[in-house]
């Protein structure tokens, strides 16, 4: 028999794979960009400056992926604990005349594939952390490529803003956010 | 504004004994860009009366100059350093640059007043630098021996006896202690006993031994003390225990230092006489030196020169009556249209004061070519739009624009570049500050949901509740701007005449637009007919593939999303800050601090990485989105034949 609970712990899952599939990308593509980095301070530590600037922009998708993750759990309700996912939940089956336990599983589902959404997107890090290090060794050597760098290195983001959009849309589709 | 400056082909022929004052008045007119003239004469006729134009012997005696000037300025530069502004220094309060005041002279009398100043710098530099240079040495080899007599020094014997003599030679050095009875078992047998050794442990591993043995027999033994690892510790110069050479070792280095620093302080006082003058004449001498360089592009007969060069249309009659003027009358100049497809022309833009700031932005993409639009002034406007939208909060805008402000009033005074980037920030700050009022965001939600301000509630709409509608917003936003760069594009090709390109590239998607746009307004018929007749167009000019044309400008439209994701992002992360702050705000005791603490470091990091975030897709909206529609890029930049004066200024 299904109750609310198994809402709360799908919304947990999808908050969860939000933030830490992102973060394995981030942190992947940060990693990358970072050893470049390293090698292009050790030939000339002025080029602190460029490494940090080409390192951060990998980042964007862990903070997608929180920002998922929030949102999720803010739309959920479980921000506010089991209480405020329950009341989320009746005020859902208010709104969609349906019982609460059906509420609680929509809303449940929503999170997992919001989470998945802009989670796994957020792997795209890793290729955007690939860019980022040619850049880094590009920028050292010739300095008046930075801007075109920075384009080449922005590329791979968009398929995490997509991913983040589509997050966003289920979650304002499915009235959890927004209503 | 629209299009780079007019520009002319100029050519100049003149009396030879004219050449040196023309130059002079080009240089300081500063608006010519000299070209080889040996390219464009290439024609039999030409050649035969034209001959190369040689190099001035003065080049050679100029560059010899500054080369003297730079090492003597090097010198300075590493005993008595010029304070240089640090990185945040030079951005937000920079100190003025330096000016020198000098008279301007030219020619032979610069070439002149250069020597003298090189004899009198020299003749006062030469001999502290060659004290210096001596005491650094010494201080050295001084070093180097402390370092070796602290290794020995518990083993007692005057130093002073360690030396060579006609009859004979005490060695002192250290070897691996395990080497030190076959040491002395070989140097006996080398000898036949006429030798002595003494030795005292080191360390663990090594010894120090003292061999004293006739000269005669001095090769046999070192050659057979180096087989054992025997390492010789140059003692020359030092008496007395090892103990006491430490002692007298000190004293010489603390004399020979404080030695250093006196020369040190004198060469300090001889830059402080000195450098500037150096520093003004050389740059005088450099300027010298591109008047000279520059005619290497010219051709010459026996009486007269020719020079070939890029003028703004706009000078040529003022170039035209100071060439007239400097040389009597005794020239030509002639002045000629570019191609209509030009390739080499440079490209110099002029766009009015508040955008041509933003030319920096299109010139990170690729200059404009000659025959291209500039697109400088419909970035500016859009750039501020797209930053606006993604970072949708007047506190952070306010933030923005402050940065922007304070590098205008420091860095920017001095710096264009800073200057530029001062104007940028206070401009996409202004349009923030806009958006965020719009929408309400003021650190995200603080104002209204915390403070309880409910005059700063969003007066058009709540990007976090009408995402549909924000969504609509930036996606028509996209379509303008793209149609924007289409209609743009479609002038371009047809005014070059490429027919092709023009309905093939831009045209066939206005019907197929309209169409869409008919049939979900339910007028299914024409709308059909429309979208048809796009898609035939790009089918008959692209060939199969034209399929990928379509996806190509869906995948453009929603590229604009971009705008609400991360608009939507920065609120989110804002409201996130807050709530945290929120959160540790009922921490006992320290909660208030704490959640100041979270509220100011997570606002400064969104602001940061929001900032970088809007700054970046806002490029890369116009690169890659926009651009691609009319725009290639790739001019040559327009460097005129100019004075370039940096310190020097007439007194």
């Amino acid at each position: 028999m299904l109750d609310v609970s198994t809402g709360v712990a799908l919304a947990a899952v999808g908050a969860g794979i939000s933030m830490g599939a992102a973060a394995i990308g981030s942190g992947i593509g940060v990693g990358i960009a970072g050893a470049a980095g390293a090698g292009a301070i050790a030939e000339d530590p002025n080029k602190f400056g460029t490494a940090l600037v080409f390192q951060a922009l990998p980042q964007t998708q862990g903070i997608y992926g929180f920002l998922g993750a929030v949102l999720i759990m803010i739309g959920t309700g479980i921000l506010g604990g089991f209480g405020g996912f329950e009341a989320a939940a009746n005020t859902m089956a208010g709104l969609t005349g349906t019982t609460p336990e059906n509420a609680a599983l929509v809303m449940g589902l929503a999170a997992v594939g919001g989470g998945l959404s802009v989670g796994l997107a957020g792997l795209s890090a890793i290729g955007q952390g690939i860019t980022a290090a040619g850049s880094i060794g590009a920028v050292s050597k010739e300095p008046g490529v930075f801007g075109k760098c920075m384009v080449l290195t922005v590329m791979s983001e968009t398929f995490a803003v997509f991913g983040l959009l589509i997050t966003i849309l289920i979650l304002v589709g499915l009235k959890l956010l927004g209503a | 504004m629209l299009r780079p400056v007019k520009m002319r082909r100029l050519y100049i022929v003149a009396l030879s004994k004219y050449k040196y004052p023309l130059m002079k008045k080009l240089h300081e007119l500063g608006i010519v860009q000299m070209t080889d003239v040996d390219r464009t004469m290439k024609s039999p006729e030409w050649a035969q009366i034209l001959d190369n134009h040689p190099s001035d012997p003065a080049i050679r005696q100029i560059t010899a100059q500054v080369m003297s000037f730079n090492k003597i300025l090097d010198f300075f530069n590493t005993v008595n350093p010029l304070p240089e502004d640090s990185f945040f220094k030079m951005l937000f309060n920079p100190s003025p640059p330096k000016e020198i005041t000098v008279e301007n002279i030219y020619g032979t009398k610069l070439l002149k007043t250069a020597d003298n100043l090189l004899d009198g710098v020299k003749a006062a530099v030469k001999e502290p630098e060659e004290r210096l240079n001596q005491a650094t040495s010494e201080l050295g080899e001084l070093s180097v021996k402390m370092e070796s007599v602290e290794r020995i020094q518990d083993f007692r014997v005057d130093l002073a006896d360690v030396v060579e003599t006609d009859l004979l030679t005490t060695l002192i050095g250290a070897a691996p202690k395990e080497h030190v009875s076959e040491i002395s078992s070989k140097l006996s047998e080398i000898t036949n006993g006429t030798c002595y050794i003494e030795s005292q442990d080191l360390s663990e591993t090594e010894s120090v031994v003292l061999v004293t043995t006739l000269s005669e027999t001095l090769k046999d033994v070192s050659d057979s003390l180096r087989k054992l690892g025997f390492e010789r510790i140059d003692v020359s110069g030092l008496s007395g225990t090892p103990e006491y050479a430490l002692t007298d070792l000190e004293g010489r280095i603390a004399t020979l230092k404080s030695e250093e620093e006196s020369l040190k302080s004198n060469v300090a006082e001889l830059a402080q006489t000195w450098r500037d003058d150096l520093l003004a004449h050389r740059e005088l001498l450099l300027i010298e030196r591109d008047r000279l360089d520059v005619q290497t592009n010219f051709m010459r007969t026996d009486e007269t020169f020719i020079l070939e060069g890029w003028v703004p249309a706009k000078s040529v009659d003022a170039v035209k009556s100071e060439v007239l003027k400097i040389t009597n009358g005794y020239s030509v100049v002639k002045e000629t249209k570019p191609n209509p497809m030009p390739e080499d022309v440079p490209v110099h833009l002029e766009n009015p004061p508040f955008i041509k700031h933003f030319q920096l932005l299109t010139e990170l993409f690729g200059r404009p070519k000659y025959n291209e639009i500039d697109p400088t002034f419909m970035l500016a406007p859009a750039f501020m739009l797209f930053f606006g939208i993604m970072l949708t909060d007047a506190v952070y805008g306010v933030m923005m624009t402050v940065l922007g402000l304070m590098l205008l009033r420091g860095g920017g005074r001095y710096s264009s570049s800073v200057k530029d980037f001062g104007v940028i920030f206070t401009a996409i700050g202004s349009a923030t500050i806009v958006f965020g009022i719009l929408t309400g965001g003021y650190f995200g939600d603080f104002a209204r949901v915390y403070l309880g301000m409910t005059a700063l509630s969003p007066i058009i709409f709540d990007p976090m509740v009408d995402v549909q509608l924000f969504l609509v917003i930036v996606l028509v936003i996209g379509l303008i701007h793209l149609n924007l760069g289409l209609l743009l594009g479609f002038k371009e090709n047809i005014q070059r005449k490429e027919y092709k390109d023009a309905f093939g590239d831009q045209f066939w998607l206005f019907p197929l637009q309209i169409g869409v746009a008919l049939l979900m307004m339910d007028m299914k018929l024409i709308g059909a007919v429309l979208v048809l007749v796009g898609i035939v167009l790009v089918a008959i000019v692209h060939g199969p593939l034209f399929f990928f044309d379509i996806t190509g400008y869906l995948g453009d439209v929603l590229s604009y999303a971009r705008l609400l994701a991360l608009g939507l992002a920065t609120s989110g992360i804002a409201m996130t800050v807050n709530i945290l702050s929120s959160m540790v705000e009922g921490v006992p005791i320290i909660g208030v601090v704490l959640a100041a603490l979270v509220f100011f470091i997570g606002h400064i990091f969104n602001w940061g990485m929001n900032g970088l975030g809007g700054f970046v897709h806002g490029i890369r909206l116009h690169y890659v989105e926009f651009f691609n529609k009319f725009y290639e890029g790739g001019g040559s930049e327009y460097k005129p034949y100019q004075i370039r004066r940096e310190l020097t200024r007439d007194p």
